[in-house]
């Protein structure tokens, strides 16, 4: 009796619905919700924006594009856990996926800037990736007679800083990856996912991974404190200043390790994991999600099993899928 | 009016600026940026509203993402960040806006502190009854506890107030003590971040984002009235400024147009002037060193320079040379001194012909007074000048002429008379001015040949004559004058012109070179007659002597030697008629004839005096007008003419052409004419010779009248100087043409008169029954006497002679039979005929008067009174002629 009333107080307080909707059924109140199939861009500004995102003379010594650490077919990163700058010179950080960058609700793991356009800043200037300055990125990209000419088409006063920020910002926005075989189950295609896929996902929900990882994004609109259940900086040693995560923009100290929740929509394709891209597989980040975050263990089988509705996470773009063969 | 319009425009510019600056100042406070900046913050209040609401849902589980709240936050930051540029300027609403960005910035941080630890919240306290579940199946004796624990854990949260969490803190040390660490924490994390879900919550809700968006709102809405309030006073004062403003524009812009209106009928009224002037005048401009800026199509035309070759140039270019320097350098000081210059200047025209101008300089002044161009206003004078020259000359002439000259009005009242004449006359030109030209008259003439004159002049003729002229101390001079009509436009005479040549002196000369030439003439003439006559007495004497040997000599017919005697003397007499003729006092009777009957006559004539060689063409004109002519005489001039034709053959075979017609003769053909210079021009009757003879050369034509030249072996040259006097006598003119080896061709032309031609026989009878009469014959030549005694006693008449015209008076008076006749020479010593005619008439009413002599019947009938006479017998004359006059004058 005791017993049914908890768990009945419990579904009256927080409403859990860890049960699945029956097929068919409504699923617009699931955490995760699907990515929108259409994003509104400028066609010309997403293909100028292209164009600058693959131009190595936005580097210094022009050996560095934007997708140099943001490979489009390798999942939207370089797939090493710092990524290498001009020289090569490696990093402090792991490169997140520019997919679907647009939906996270602010940009870095530390979110130190609000919009893409300020993101771009940080790597053109930064002297372990780009190393470069705006004077001597537009002076480069004047020589190319069509950048001027483009640029002048499209914004009122040509080549700027802000302009090729925006550019290559609007070209990001169009990197979503909609139509995801989970995204078509969400939208009531009870088939797009296996049954296993399913109790993958129930899974997820249940352990509470979804508690963080939730949204259109799965993640990527809240910070979280890493290592709430356990010292996760102290379990692994040698701490640098971008473990401080928002702290170094804050200031606060409450915030010390505070991260954006990353997005794992192509998380079965952005491995290693973490921002110090400490784990090379996705079970064993898993794990240390389950022991820092959730405080608890899951058993490898379960983990399987998320694995597998990770899998389903990954859309289109371009009108191809993105998601692993298995 | 420049100055005018410069400030006009400033103020107006700066009213203008005013105007602009009013207007920003009255419409900063458009409503639009109210209604937007309300509408911003509308929605911030909105999304606040709905972040809120999501929040509690969120707690609840009702929503289980946070897109919507990290959406809702991130519009948030945009609506602000759209907010901040149309307030953050406004010192009024700084306090609001920061409340607001404060209010925002805490929900924000509150915001993310719920999200985080609602998540981890949730995942514990849905795990903790799981964990418990899980640890009891290991471990059974904390069957106790962990359901306490857990109860009191969902009675803190369901009822706060009776249980705090704090109250559980105890059960973390417990959980621990037992050995459940994962519990203990995830107990304690609920403990811990449970009250900060909750005060999170309590910030969110209570930010105060829609209290302070609706201060930022009636702050602005303060600031906005005051603004409006303010602009209202703005707008007001920028309408009274538009109208003023419109109406200072409209003032001006009236000005303007009545200055337009008034500039443009003045342009108006200034083209028709310069049109005027351009169309009168030649005008040229200069700038005010003198180079010329404008030459109008006058001065082009005038100056033979082109427009282009004009401008620009010095206008000392069109100096002639003619004025002195002088003249130019008072010419410049006036003009430079601001003087209009006004004067008359001769300038050359390009190609070095020079034309005069009446020009007038005027200088066009500058502000200080100096002038900085001229305008030349000049007229074309060149024909005025030109006029003046002609006139001084014709003046200069009329007063420096050697020949007497007078001006005189239509009426003939003296105008000007020129130093010549006053030397002449004695008059001053100023005490005979206005006399007529009477007063100049001799008594020799009498009214009717001053009447003539004037009569010519009247006609438009000029008349031309010798003229005694009365000098003013009355003594008598002779001149040669010509009166002259002046005519005016309308062709009426208004003066006339008299011109007078004192021949006082060279009449006298004359008549003594005349008188030379006379003897000479007469040596001449007395040389060819006496040659002639001497060869006529030769035979006559001869012939004579035969006749008187052969009647003494035993009655031997001596009738060969008297016809030999009768054929000399009609060769005498006809070379006395030839004289008389050339003379021109042979013509005898003139009627009005008709030529071509007259031509007619004599045709069998014609043919038996040529040689047999000689083939006559006629070509008589009919219808012919008469003229007046003594019939014989112009038989002589073409039996002359058909002679001369003739023999230009030399015995040879040739043609001779005679043309009689009517021709118009004008002036020009009587210059071509021997005596055509005093004839008129008219209609005239002509008779052409042509032959195709030898022909003359002209030294030969030269002296074809003169008497006794001739080109024949046997010729007399007598011919053509007879035929000369005959035609001047007839007032006709000879034309000849001749060329040698081509033929002659000479025509005569006689005037026609209106007059019915007469018959040309006379009807009269020439003998018949004669009355038997005492005739008396007067002469001073004794054979005459004897000759007509013989003639008349013939017919049975008795006769009484007298040799002088004394001797006839005595007879006359002493006779006591009636004297039925005299006939009487007209020339004799002592009295003479027509005066024993006179004396005889006044004794004898009834008594018949012929009157007998060697001259003219006009010529001697001038003297006297012919309607005295009964007759005139020319002489010589044959016993027919005689006799037929004397039956005449008896019947």
């Amino acid at each position: 009796m005791q017993k049914t009333a908890f768990g009945l107080l419990s579904l009256l307080l927080f409403n859990i619905s860890t049960v699945a909707s029956a097929d068919g059924i409504n699923r617009s109140n699931e955490p995760i919700q699907p990515i929108p199939q259409t994003v509104q861009v400028d066609a010309r500004k997403v293909d100028l924006g292209d164009r600058l995102f693959h131009d190595e003379r936005l580097s210094g010594d022009n050996s560095i594009s934007c997708a140099h650490c943001h490979a489009l077919d390798q999942g939207g990163v370089d797939g090493t856990r710092h990524s290498f700058g001009v020289e090569g010179r490696e990093g402090p950080i792991n490169s997140p996926t520019v997919y679907n960058s647009g939906l996270n609700f602010v940009q870095f793991w530390d979110g130190r800037a609000a919009t893409l356009e300020d993101q771009v800043e940080g790597p053109v200037h930064a002297g372990k990736e780009m190393d470069s300055n705006w004077q001597q990125v537009i002076k480069k990209l004047s020589a190319d007679k069509r950048y001027p000419r483009d640029f002048k088409g499209i914004y009122k006063d040509g080549m700027t800083s802000e302009n090729i920020k925006n550019a290559i910002a609007e070209f990001e926005r169009s990197l979503n990856t909609p139509n995801s075989r989970f995204d078509r189950y969400l939208r009531g295609e009870d088939d797009a996912i296996s049954d296993d896929e399913k109790t993958g996902y129930v899974l997820f929900k249940d352990y509470g991974c979804v508690a963080c990882h939730q949204g259109a994004n799965v993640g990527g609109n809240m910070y979280q404190t890493f290592g709430v259940m356990g010292d996760y900086f102290k379990d692994r040693g040698s701490v640098t200043k971008v473990d401080y995560g928002r702290y170094n923009v804050t200031g606060n100290e409450e915030e010390r390790y505070l991260f954006k929740v990353p997005s794992l929509r192509m998380v079965t394709l952005t491995a290693p994991y973490f921002h110090d891209g400490s784990e090379e597989k996705l079970e064993d980040a898993i794990k240390v999600m389950a022991k820092y975050q959730l405080g608890r263990k899951i058993p490898d089988e379960d983990i399987g099993l998320m694995i597998q509705f990770l899998h389903t996470l990954a859309g289109e773009y371009n009108g191809r899928s993105l998601e692993p063969k298995r | 009016m420049k100055r005018f319009g410069f400030r006009e425009a400033l103020v107006i510019l700066t009213l203008s600026g005013v105007l602009a600056g009013l207007y920003l100042q009255s419409r900063q406070t458009g409503s639009e940026t109210l209604y937007h900046i309300t509408g911003l913050i509308h929605e911030i209040i909105g999304v606040d509203t709905t972040i809120e609401r999501d929040v509690l849902r969120l707690k609840t589980g009702a929503l289980q993402h946070y897109d919507s709240v990290a959406q809702g936050s991130n519009l948030l930051d945009g609506s602000l960040d759209d907010l901040r540029p149309h307030v953050e300027s406004i010192p009024e609403i700084k306090a609001q806006l920061l409340a607001l960005e404060n209010s925002i910035q805490m929900q924000h941080t509150a915001l993310e502190i719920f999200k985080r630890n609602n998540a981890l919240v949730r995942n514990s306290l849905r795990y903790f009854p799981v964990a418990i579940t899980e640890t009891l199946s290991d471990a059974p004796d904390l069957f106790a506890l962990l359901p306490h624990i857990h109860n009191d854990l969902l009675q803190s949260m369901a009822v706060p107030e009776n249980m705090t969490l704090e109250h559980l803190r105890g059960y973390v040390d417990e959980l621990n003590q037992n050995g459940q660490p994962v519990l203990a924490s995830h107990l304690n994390l609920i403990i811990q971040r449970f009250s900060l879900i909750e005060e999170s919550i309590d910030n969110i809700i209570y930010s105060r984002i829609d209290e302070n968006g609706e201060a930022v709102i009636n702050a602005y809405e303060n600031y906005h009235e005051k603004q409006l309030m303010r602009s209202e006073k703005y707008r007001l004062a920028l309408v009274i400024y538009s109208a003023f403003l419109l109406i200072f524009i409209a003032v001006v812009m009236y000005r303007r147009q009545q200055a337009a209106n008034s500039l443009k009928e003045a342009n108006t009224e200034l083209q028709y002037q310069k049109f005027a002037l351009d169309e009168h005048a030649i005008v040229a401009v200069t700038d005010h060193m003198g180079n010329i800026t404008y030459a109008n199509q006058r001065f082009v035309d005038i100056s033979g320079y082109s427009r282009d070759e004009l401008i620009g140039q010095n206008h000392r270019l069109l100096k002639s040379g003619y004025h002195p320097k002088e003249f130019y350098q008072q010419m410049w000081d006036t003009i430079s001194s601001g003087k209009t210059w006004h004067g008359e200047i001769r300038n050359k025209v390009k190609n070095g012909r020079f034309y005069w101008v009446d020009a007038t300089i005027v200088p066009f002044l500058n502000a200080n007074g100096k002038p900085y161009k001229y305008v030349a206003i000049r007229t074309d004078i060149t024909a005025r000048k030109e006029t003046q020259e002609a006139q001084k000359k014709l003046t200069a002439a009329f007063y420096h002429a050697a020949e007497a000259l007078i001006i005189t009005d239509a009426q003939g009242a003296i105008e000007h008379v020129n130093p010549a004449f006053e030397k002449m006359t004695g008059y001053s030109e100023a005490e005979i001015q206005g006399k007529p030209t009477t007063i100049l008259r001799s008594k020799k003439y009498d009214d009717a040949f001053f009447k003539n004159i004037l009569e010519t002049l009247e006609r438009g003729e000029v008349w031309k004559g010798e003229v005694d002229l009365l000098c003013k101390d009355r003594s008598v001079k002779e001149t040669l004058r010509s009166r002259a009509p002046v005519f005016n436009e309308d062709g009426d005479v208004v003066n006339h012109i008299i011109f007078m040549t004192d021949i006082t002196e060279e009449k006298l000369l004359r008549s003594k070179v005349e008188h030379t030439q006379r003897l000479e003439s007469l040596g001449v003439l007395a040389g060819g007659i006496a040659h002639d006559f001497n060869n006529i007495l030769t035979s006559i004497m001869g012939n004579a002597k035969l006749a008187e040997s052969k009647l003494t000599g035993g009655k031997r017919d001596s009738t060969p030697y008297l016809n030999r005697i009768s054929i000399a003397s009609e060769r005498a007499a006809d070379l006395c008629r030839q004289m008389l003729a050339y003379s021109g006092q042979g013509m005898i009777e003139v009627r009005p004839i008709n030529f071509s009957k007259l031509v007619h006559e004599i045709t069998s004539l014609l043919e038996v005096s040529v040689a047999e060689n000689i083939t006559i063409h006629y070509h008589l004109g009919k219808q012919l007008p008469a003229i007046k002519a003594d019939t014989g005489q112009l038989q002589q001039v073409i039996m002359n003419l058909i002679t001369n034709a003739s023999e230009s053959y030399h015995d040879e075979r040739g043609e001779v052409w005679i043309d009689v017609g009517r021709m118009y003769v004008d002036r020009e053909w009587l210059g071509t004419c021997a005596l055509g210079d005093a004839l008129k021009e008219g209609e005239y009757v002509y008779v052409e010779v042509k032959d195709s003879g030898s022909g003359m050369d002209g030294a030969t034509v030269e002296k074809i009248f003169e008497p006794f030249f001739t080109t024949k072996f046997t010729g007399r040259g007598l011919g053509m100087s007879a035929m000369m006097g005959i035609v001047k006598a007839h007032h006709g003119a000879i034309h000849i043409y001749s060329e040698p080896g081509q033929g002659t061709m000479v025509r005569v032309a006689f005037p026609v008169v209106d007059q019915q031609a007469e018959p040309l026989v006379d009807d009269v009878p020439v003998a018949g029954e004669h009355p038997k009469a005492l005739i008396m014959i007067v002469d001073d030549e004794v054979d005459i006497l004897e000759y007509a005694e013989s003639v008349l006693s013939d017919l049975g008449h008795d006769v009484i002679t007298a040799t002088s015209g004394e001797e006839a008076l005595e007879l006359f008076q002493q006779e006591k039979r009636k004297i039925d006749l005299v006939i009487t020479d007209a020339t004799m010593p002592g009295m003479s005929g027509d005066q024993l005619c006179q004396q005889l008439h006044s004794i004898d009413r009834d008594v018949k008067l012929i009157l007998s002599s060697g001259y003219d019947v006009n010529d001697v009938a001038v003297e006297m009174q012919s309607e005295l006479l009964s007759g005139f017998i020319q002489k010589p004359y044959s016993p027919e002629k005689f006799t037929h006059e004397v039956f005449k004058a008896l019947s």
